[in-house]
């Protein structure tokens, strides 16, 4: 028992004094019976000198530790800085990775850009697909799990601090706290010295508690608990996104006006009672997609509503976001073409739909529609291609099978300039020229349905986040205690941490030397720099 | 030329150059100081030392270029407003603020870095960073010049049309804002200690970098990640898509929160801090810039 007691004395001796927190425990004395009792390392002190923490590591011995090994290097390892830091770095680097490589992307496209060998080995490698990836999951759940054990372990030394009223200090402890400073007193100073001091305290709201020659002073004790919530916040977020991921669902619709579908996992259904587009006016940038949703419950008209992009409407805790838009050019395409001999004698004008054929009986042709291109491009190959689903250079590739037998594929720009050029240079010995009047098709509006119910839960996680950090670095906890004792007022502090409160306190001091020094000098005016 | 918002913009260029000469003189012209002599300090433990010459206040072109600074954030403040009316008056349009646009950004960060740097310098008394501040603003100005940059008031697909995209980008600018304070202190104390100067001169500008993240990183974590997730979640109905302007925050986030770890909790005091600084500065640059041109994807804003 008595070399139990010694040793905790000999430990508590060779650490920093400092009662920083920063080893896990509220108070040095704390941390020398954990090091002693096995539970805290020998180099737990973060401020101990490499020989003090040689000599604790001598005093400690080895000998068995209170709790099994396994647990305690589990622990150990799961609190550490190292694995923090090791965490942080592997994501980055990864996270880099994945958005260097294209993600999700077709098979081709990473044949094309990386060759076959290439996109074998980024397949294998999950790399096409690095965010889902097992090691990725494993290395966000390691960061999740790091970051909950330092949460919990300063969780319960930030419980200890608070729960505890402030404890008093010696004049003789001060000099050990992080911030120091010792005033010389005049004989007439002395007196009032103390008063004044907390006064100069109280006015930069600090809660102080005198006595006849020491007081102690605090200042946003809970300021402490920012980074805890900060943690717990970034720890709820991660959970509402696991919880999210596994419960929710997230579909597409495709759906034109007057049709009702069933919605994914629920009860209720939907119909599109219209659907519209917007373009700027004068313009063909597009300014909004609209669409009339009404829900239907339990064959009841439940809610009708128009959505647009960003103003989605939410069901049963599913929501319904506009997505994307478009025109059934594939399949549903109405277009009306003119026929032209290539003297230019017209012979006639005929409707056509996708896919669809007319024939021209006085000059014995058929003529069918094969494809619809509503942004005609050509690519470096010199292919047609669509460009986008906006109807920015329509073009219809036609069919012509002539009388006695003979098939030419034969184009048809809606843009004059466009046919104009394909006429003189490119349809070669065409007989007949197709010409682009009107198109039409029917429109279509691509909803996005999801539901999370993680989101609350992840909100939650923000608010916390964002509190914590408003706490941390707005409200930091200061602790004061200040000493007269044979002529000299001595202060020690204790700040946030062991820089943050630097200017601060030597702030605090300037304003104390003023206030003691107009004592003493009553006519002379001292003007300090704030 | 009318007077619109681009005619203010290019006027507060001329001005944010006249102070950058301003503050270029008022470090260089002046006398030399003793590089050998140790400063005066109080000899107690974290009580920062009287700041050194290099870094002093108070010359003639010193109080030259903070007038003209600030006259020329006036003169830029003008402008912000007057493209705030225009977006106003363009009446189909949504966008209640100017932040939309590669040149709206960028004119809000020439407007807000030499704004955010004035504070800076009245709180501690550096003006070796105004070089950099007016510097940095007048670059932004005349990029945003070039013609490769749109400065029409252009209108906006239906996905940007939404209040939380205001919200999402005024703070994660102004987070950058600050980083950029931090990334230019940053640099000059990786630059005065390969020069051999003592860390204890340096503190100041450790701190100056400190104080620009703590107000910082809480701004970019608000507009980058949370507004940024919020605003996802109404528009596309997926609040994190792990696209790469996404990645990049959250890239951008983590190398700051290392920094934050590194100097309040683990004690780091050296050079390791302010390299953090400027690689987490890169980073935040390729996140505004770097994802929208070089890289593909739903976060294509480019123009």
């Amino acid at each position: 028992m008595l070399d139990h007691q010694a040793k905790v004395a000999a430990v508590k001796a060779l650490l920093a004094g400092k009662d920083c927190g920063r080893c896990g425990h509220a108070t040095c004395a704390e941390n020398a019976e954990a090091i002693v009792s096995g539970a805290s390392p020998y180099n737990s002190c973060l401020d101990a000198t490499p020989q003090a923490a040689a000599q604790i590591r001598q005093i400690v011995g080895r000998r068995e530790p209170a709790i099994s090994v396994s647990l305690q290097t589990i622990w150990q390892i799961l609190t550490s800085v190292g694995l923090a830091i090791a965490l942080i770095i592997a994501i980055t680097l990864l996270s880099i990775v994945g958005t260097l490589i294209p993600q999700e992307a077709s098979a081709a496209e990473y044949i094309q850009r990386y060759g076959q060998q290439g996109y074998l080995w980024l397949h294998a490698l999950k790399l096409d697909g690095l965010f889902q990836a097992w090691y990725f999951l494993t290395l966000l759940l390691a960061l999740l799990l790091n970051t909950a054990a330092c949460a919990l372990k300063r969780s319960l030394v930030s419980w200890r601090l608070l729960s505890k009223p402030m404890p008093d200090r010696s004049g003789d402890e001060l000099p050990q706290l992080h911030y120091h400073q010792e005033l010389p007193l005049g004989d007439q100073q002395e007196q009032g010295a103390l008063t004044r001091t907390a006064q100069a305290l109280r006015a930069s709201h600090f809660r102080v508690r005198t006595s006849e020659d020491w007081l102690k002073a605090s200042k946003n004790r809970y300021g402490r608990l920012g980074v805890d919530l900060l943690h717990l916040g970034l720890i709820v977020i991660l959970i509402g996104a696991i919880y999210g991921s596994l419960t929710g669902f997230s579909a597409f619709q495709v759906a034109h006006a007057g049709e009702t579908f069933q919605v994914p996992q629920s009860t209720f259904s939907v119909r599109v009672d219209k659907l519209w587009s917007e373009n700027y006016a004068n313009s063909e940038e597009i300014k909004g997609w609209y669409t009339t949703l009404t829900v239907i419950d339990g064959n009841q008209e439940v809610l009708t509503r128009t959505i647009e992009v960003n103003h989605p409407l939410t069901y049963k805790g599913i929501s319904f976001y506009q997505a994307s838009f478009g025109s059934d050019w594939w399949d549903q395409g109405h277009f009306t073409v003119q026929v032209v001999q290539s003297g230019g004698k017209v012979l006639g004008t005929y409707p056509v739909d996708s896919h669809g054929s007319f024939s021209v009986s006085q000059a014995g042709l058929t003529v069918t529609a094969q494809t619809f291109f509503s942004d005609f491009a050509l690519d470096e190959n010199f292919q047609a291609f669509d460009r986008s689903q906006y109807l920015n250079n329509p073009a219809l590739l036609l069919t012509v099978r002539q009388s006695d037998g003979t098939e030419r594929q034969s184009w048809s720009f809606a843009q004059e300039s466009l046919q104009q050029f394909y006429e003189e240079h490119l349809s070669g010995q065409e007989l007949y020229h197709i010409r682009l009047l009107g198109m039409t098709a029917p429109e279509y509006t691509g909803l996005r349905i999801a539901a999370n119910p993680g989101l609350p839960v992840i909100y939650g996680g923000f608010i916390l986040m964002m509190l914590g950090l408003f706490l941390n670095f707005y409200l930091p906890p200061r602790w004061v205690w200040v000493a007269v004792a044979k002529g000299k007022l001595q202060l020690g502090a204790l700040g946030r941490d062991h820089r943050e409160f630097e200017p601060g306190f030597a702030a605090l001091i300037q304003r104390l030397q003023a206030q003691l020094q107009r004592n003493e000098n009553i006519k002379e005016e001292v003007y300090v720099a704030r | 030329m009318s007077l619109d918002s681009t005619f203010f913009f290019y006027l507060s260029a001329i001005g944010y150059f006249a102070a950058f000469i301003c503050y270029l003189m008022n470090a260089t012209v002046r006398p030399a100081e003793n590089e050998g002599k140790r400063e005066s300090s109080d000899e107690t433990l974290g009580i920062t030392t009287q700041p050194s010459r290099v870094l002093a206040y108070g010359s003639a072109w010193g109080r030259w270029a903070t007038w003209i600074t600030a006259g020329t954030v006036a003169i830029s403040t003008v402008g912000v407003v007057l493209r705030t009316i225009a977006l106003s008056r363009s009446s189909e349009m949504f966008m209640p603020l100017p932040v939309s646009s590669t040149y709206e950004t960028l004119a809000f960060f020439s407007w807000a870095i030499p704004l955010a740097y004035l504070f800076f310098e009245r709180r501690y008394h550096l003006k070796t960073l105004g070089i950099f501040a007016t510097g940095i603003a007048f670059l932004l100005i005349a990029l945003g010049s070039s013609p490769l940059v749109p400065k029409e008031v252009s209108p906006l697909v239906p996905a940007l049309q939404s209040y939380w995209l205001v919200a999402h980008v005024l703070f994660t600018l102004s987070g950058e804002v600050l980083f950029s304070l931090a990334f230019a202190a940053s640099l000059l104390l990786l630059w005065q200690a390969t020069r051999g100067r003592p860390w204890e001169s340096l503190k100041r500008l450790d701190e100056i970098s400190y104080r620009a993240v703590a107000v910082g990183f809480p701004l970019f974590t608000l507009g980058g990640l949370v507004f940024g997730a919020i605003w996802a979640q109404r528009a596309w109905g997926r609040y994190w898509s792990w696209d790469p302007k996404e990645v990049w925050t959250l890239i951008t986030w983590l190398i700051y929160a290392l920094y934050l770890h590194g100097r309040v909790r683990w004690g780091w005091q050296d050079r390791r801090t302010a390299w953090l600084l400027v690689i987490g500065y890169v980073a935040s640059i390729f996140t505004w810039f770097g994802v929208n041109y070089l890289l593909p994807g739903l976060h294509s804003y480019a123009g």
